[in-house]
């Protein structure tokens, strides 16, 4: 079972996915296979999924991810949290994200 | 995430499998990428020497490579060879182009689409951005396009017996087209067509319509979604299904034009089922919701040469009135100017003014 992202995990994008911001879309392209569902399946992240991805620096927690969202969106802190571990725990389970400890 | 967006953490549960809808992340089959935008995400994947899928958008490879195969381009290794399909920068415009190659020259190679009457112009090597792998059909695997049998149709493109190919492949389509315009015009096969047209149904265009529309006037480019304009109404009128027409009702509010109000606009039926009384039932619709929404009048433009669409009008009540607005001619592609006549039907009066 993948391990589960903390508010205190910090998260990177994993080496094995080309992103790129295209067009306004954010698109994810796995370059092995064993990453999301299928070796060369193409993904495209939605508004929320975007902002959390840019904001991921490969230093910053999922609890500092969530502060600087919370200082770029009218939302209450609770949404946004659940939102950054949502969106953490779904790209770990593709294998698109590497947790460090 | 604005104020009031509802949040996503709860869309997938946390221990879902991968492959499940997604709340963040959407698989690739609903991207609609420009010509640009596939050129940029091409160059991304070569960079990491990784192959890109994508979709044949167009017709300038058919019947080898047809309008929604899928093909799997590769980085190039090594130099490419005669009768490969490659994708590269189109060398007047840049735009990504994927062609086979079917002739070595002194600064690259010559491109040609299979089905182009004229090639692409010689490109450098450096412009070559990868070579097509991979072409896949309704899931099964395409081969005539690609390996062997790509040389031989970079021979019989280049010595000109492809062309003479497609014109005899087109032969039986472009006759059984030409004997149809001319059933179109009998009044017999319009008598009995519009007996057929009650099973027409017209309805406002939803958003796959609007995409089935612009794949069947504009395959070549990507599909995007339009925002909801509250001026516009589009129609769109079906026969056992399939889309056989197409109209649009306008509320012009701005000073563009000097007659603001209604429009009817793009008036569109499909050559197989002209003489079926379609276009009639696709301008009444336009009509009647003008007439609900209070217009007084509808106005449109028709090109002085088309007949058949002024003769509708006019049966419909619509009547020519004088203009000096620049938009009474346009230009065609080849440069002719077309003057187009502007008609007004006053919507008040209703059916009194049809003849």
């Amino acid at each position: 079972m993948t391990r589960q992202p903390t508010l205190e995990t910090v998260c990177l994008p994993s080496e094995d996915v080309v992103a790129r911001e295209i067009e306004g879309e954010m698109i994810l392209v796995p370059l092995v296979a064993g990453i999301g569902d299928a070796d060369d399946e193409l993904y495209t992240l939605n508004d929320t999924g975007k902002a959390i991805w840019k904001a991921l620096d490969g230093q910053r927690t999922l609890a500092q991810v969530a502060e600087l969202l919370l200082g770029e969106f009218e939302a209450s802190p609770e949404p946004i949290r659940e939102d950054v571990l949502g969106f953490a725990g779904e790209m770990a389970r593709r294998r698109m994200f590497v947790l460090k400890p | 995430m604005t104020e009031g967006e509802e949040s996503l953490a709860d869309g997938l549960p946390p221990e879902s499998p991968p492959g499940i809808a997604s709340a963040y992340a959407v698989r690739g089959g609903e991207l609609c990428l420009s010509n640009a935008g596939q050129l940029e995400l091409l160059l991304a994947m070569g960079e990491r020497g990784a192959p890109l899928r994508t979709m044949v958008r167009g017709f300038s490879m058919t019947p080898f490579l047809r309008d929604g195969d899928v093909l799997t381009i590769a980085p190039l290794k090594g130099k490419p060879r005669i009768g490969e399909v490659v994708a590269f920068r189109h060398p007047e415009s840049g735009r990504l182009a994927i062609h086979r190659l079917v002739l070595r020259t002194k600064k690259g190679w010559l491109a040609w689409g299979d089905n182009c009457p004229e090639p692409d112009g010689e490109i450098v090597s450096g412009d070559i951005l990868g070579r097509v792998i991979r072409a896949e059909r309704g899931g099964r695997r395409v081969h005539s396009a690609l390996g062997r049998g790509g040389a031989l149709i970079a021979f019989l493109n280049r010595t000109g017996v492809l062309a003479r190919f497609h014109l005899l492949r087109r032969l039986p389509c472009r006759a059984a087209s030409f004997l149809l315009r001319r059933l179109q015009g009998l009044s017999l096969y319009r008598m009995i067509g519009r007996r057929l047209a009650d099973r027409v149904c017209v309805s406002d265009a939803g958003e796959r319509d609007m995409e089935a529309l612009h794949r069947m006037v504009n395959p070549s480019a990507p599909y995007r979604r339009q925002a909801v304009n509250p001026n516009v109404v589009n129609f769109v009128a079906r026969l056992n299904g399939e889309m056989a027409g197409f109209v649009q009702l306008v509320h012009r509010t701005g000073d563009r034009s000097p007659h603001s109000g209604y429009w009817l606009f793009s008036m569109h039926v499909r050559g197989r089922y002209r003489g079926l009384g379609i276009g009639e039932k696709l301008a009444r619709c336009c009509l009647d919701r003008a007439g609900k929404k209070g217009a007084e009048a509808v106005f449109l433009w028709v090109s002085e040469n088309n007949g058949r669409a002024i003769s509708l009008y006019r049966k419909l009540g619509f009547f020519p009135v004088p203009s000096a607005s620049s938009e009474s001619s346009t230009t065609g592609a080849d440069g002719t100017i077309r003057r187009r006549i502007l008609m007004r039907k006053d919507v008040a009066l209703n059916d009194e003014n049809e003849r």
